[in-house]
């Protein structure tokens, strides 16, 4: 299918990142990284990625302020955010600044997630 | 009087003169009838002898009593027996009778008792009397059968007319001495009074003099008649000055209200005897100062002046005026004082009523922080309740996560392992799905009180709100309580503070939870007109009465025991809604029920 996607997903929790792979290795090539640290490293080595899903709540560095960072080199990625919180502040904002694309809260609904990023490379493509 | 005085006196002359001669010419008048009449043969009657007679026995008698009758018939009687002395004598004697030398007395006589104009018709009969009987000899009517060659070698009558012409002496003496005396004596009364006049004239001088006031004699037209020395200092001027001075060099002739004309107040003292009044003067130097003048009508000899006592009162008016600047000076000071103290006084009524409105100020203000102290406290409550559950819901969620990620990635595996997916494995996942699902559901609903958010601008979809409520509530409702869901279809979205209006929300719910003691229903019902949102909270409870139903929203009402409900639930709820300018009203039925309505404006967007 979309094995020429490749995802980047952030989370400081290795089993959320097992289990995005398992969910989504059919569809998409996934890159993992344990920390934003970790996902510039991944960012900066693999340049295939045009998708970013990032767990919010992280030690040192947040989801949205990896996601500001990434978007300097990288501002045609397509970044998503994953939270255990409703909507935050911090979140509504970075969504009117188009930092991200959308939001999705936890546990999350792999399909919701599929569709959203099916639609969201489908635009990408379309700009391109 | 004083007029009378000379006539009594000269009465009385007239009596002393009169009753001398009586006396005088009695006895003299006796002694010429005895001189007459002592070689006389009183055998042969004659006319002339009992004539005489009788005026010397008239004579006499008038000269005994003469202190006891008037002096008009005394004299007449004077008169007429000289007349009869001198006709009878003259008739006998002719020319040569002895008395008519008496004719000259008779105007002295009648002069004492007569005006002139008698006194001459008097003398004028005399004459004519004499004239007459000297006609009658002349016209051979009467003889004279006197021998005068004989008489003259006689005694008698050389001794009768020495008699007769020493009478007519005697009586002139006697007169002119009575005169002299009297006068002597007059003039020596006049000159005593003479004497006193000038002494009183001196005291009165003295007097005159010896005021420290001027003092002016005016005439009625104002003219200056005399002054006193007084004067004369005060205006500077010599005694021998004044004879050439008149009213308009002593006057000041300055313009001025208080300074009447001087010709006006002098008609006014001749008007009303006395006038006193201020006026100012000038001195002889052309210095004017301020006199006080008292105007009096009198009389001094007969001619009605004017006194005029003028007292210096330059120092007097000069302390007056110097009075006056300090009365109008402290006048002046009194009122700017008065009108500080008043600006002062205004300036602290004003402070006063600030502080008084700054007083009620901090007095609302205290009891507004006093009321949303308890509501911060309240929400500080919620919100630290609020916080516990989004972290719980947080950790909650991770785990969901994994499992959610775990039956996902398992649901395809299987997918793959086995083709004929049983229909107990489907239910299986499903089951799983399905626990998943709610407690998401729940921890979400909670999320939502979490909001530490203080944005207006959210978009609340009221229906979900409502929901997440319910959900919340849902074990207190559970097998009690029946809740009849009456929504719109339309979806109301309202812009507000998402967290605030599910606390709005949820506060009303539970209250009408509460009113519900046994079974019953809530009805919710939602309504969208064109700008506004309307949400029904419909309960079956036990209703809140009229009293109690206006009050319901005052901070700190409650009916619930103490400990049991803080009294500010309506309270916060009111005030979110009228924050999303909405309106929330109530009304109840006791035993029946209470309906709730929420009017929130809707969003357009």
């Amino acid at each position: 299918m979309n094995q020429n996607v490749t995802i980047l997903c952030v989370d400081d929790e290795p089993i959320n990142l097992k289990l995005f792979e398992l969910n989504f290795k059919k569809k998409y090539r996934i890159v993992t990284a344990l920390s934003g640290m970790e996902g510039l490293t991944k960012l900066e080595e693999d340049a295939d990625i045009i998708v970013v899903v990032s767990d919010m709540k992280m030690p040192r560095m947040n989801g949205i302020e990896f996601i500001r960072e990434a978007r300097q080199k990288h501002p045609h990625v397509i970044y998503f955010i994953l939270t255990g919180f409703s909507i935050t502040p911090e979140i509504s904002e970075a969504l009117q600044e188009n930092i991200i694309h959308k939001y999705f809260s936890k546990p999350l609904d792999p399909k919701l997630m599929e569709k959203a990023i099916d639609e969201a490379i489908q635009s990408y493509l379309t700009l391109l | 009087m004083r007029d009378k005085t000379p006539y009594s006196e000269l009465e009385k002359l007239k009596e002393t003169i009169i009753n001398s001669i009586l006396l005088y010419g009695s006895v003299l008048s006796a002694l010429t009838f005895i001189v007459s009449y002592y070689n006389f043969d009183f055998k042969e009657f004659r006319l002339s002898v009992l004539t005489d007679f009788i005026v010397v026995l008239t004579l006499t008698t008038i000269s005994l009593f003469r202190k006891r009758i008037n002096i008009k018939p005394k004299s007449l009687i004077i008169i007429s027996a000289l007349l009869v002395l001198m006709i009878s004598d003259t008739m006998k004697m002719g020319i040569n009778s002895d008395n008519k030398p008496l004719l000259i007395i008779i105007p002295f006589f009648a002069l004492l008792v007569y005006d002139m104009r008698k006194t001459l018709l008097i003398f004028l009969f005399s004459i004519l009397v004499f004239l007459t009987i000297g006609y009658l000899f002349v016209s051979g009517v009467l003889i004279s059968n006197i021998n005068y060659l004989y008489r003259a070698q006689q005694v008698s009558p050389w001794l009768t007319n020495i008699l007769t012409l020493s009478a007519i002496a005697l009586f002139v003496i006697i007169i002119f001495n009575q005169f002299n005396l009297k006068f002597s004596f007059l003039l020596d009364e006049l000159k005593l009074k003479n004497l006193e006049i000038t002494e009183k004239e001196q005291n009165y001088r003295d007097i005159f003099n010896s005021s420290s006031d001027a003092i002016f004699i005016h005439g009625v037209n104002g003219e200056i008649i005399d002054v006193n020395d007084a004067m004369l200092t005060m205006y500077g001027y010599k005694k021998e000055e004044i004879k050439s001075i008149t009213m308009s060099d002593i006057r000041s002739g300055v313009e001025h209200d208080e300074i009447k004309d001087i010709f006006k107040h002098l008609e006014d003292s001749i008007k009303l005897n006395k006038t006193v009044f201020d006026w100012q003067a000038k001195t002889k130097l052309g210095k004017a100062f301020w006199v006080e003048v008292v105007l009096t009508k009198t009389t001094i000899n007969n001619i009605p002046r004017i006194i005029a006592v003028v007292r210096d009162i330059e120092e007097k008016k000069r302390i007056a005026l110097e009075l006056e600047n300090h009365k109008n000076h402290l006048e002046v000071l009194i009122k700017e004082r008065t009108d500080a103290v008043a600006s002062a006084n205004a300036e602290l009524v004003a402070k006063n009523e600030l502080l008084t409105l700054q007083q009620n100020n901090l007095q609302n203000t205290l009891e507004k922080l006093e009321s949303t102290k308890e509501q911060l406290i309240h929400s500080e409550k919620m919100a630290s309740i609020g916080l516990l559950a989004s972290g719980v819901a947080h950790e909650i969620n991770n785990p969901l996560n994994f499992i959610k990620g775990g039956v996902s990635a398992l649901e395809e595996y299987l997918k793959d392992a086995y083709n004929d997916n049983s229909e107990d494995l489907t239910d299986c996942l499903s089951a799983i799905n399905e626990g998943i699902n709610r407690s998401s559901a729940i921890i979400d609903s909670l999320n939502h009180f979490s909001r530490i958010s203080e944005s207006q601008k959210e978009s609340c979809h009221l229906n979900s709100i409502i929901d997440n409520c319910l959900l919340i509530l849902k074990n207190r409702l559970k097998y009690r309580i029946e809740i009849v869901k009456n929504y719109t279809n339309a979806d109301p979205l309202v812009l507000g503070n998402d967290g605030k209006l599910h606390q709005a929300i949820i506060n009303i719910l539970s209250n009408a939870e509460q009113a519900i003691i046994e079974e019953g229903t809530i009805e919710i019902k939602t309504i969208v007109n064109k700008k506004d949102a309307v949400i029904y909270i419909i309960d079956t409870g036990i209703g809140i009465n009229s009293h109690d139903l206006k009050k319901i929203t005052d901070p700190f009402f409650t009916t619930k025991e103490p400990g049991q409900g803080t009294g500010l639930g309506l309270s916060i709820t009111y005030n979110i809604i009228k924050d999303h300018n909405g309106t929330l009203s109530f009304q109840s039925i006791v035993n029946e029920g209470t309906t709730v309505i929420i009017t929130l404006p809707l969003y357009n967007n």
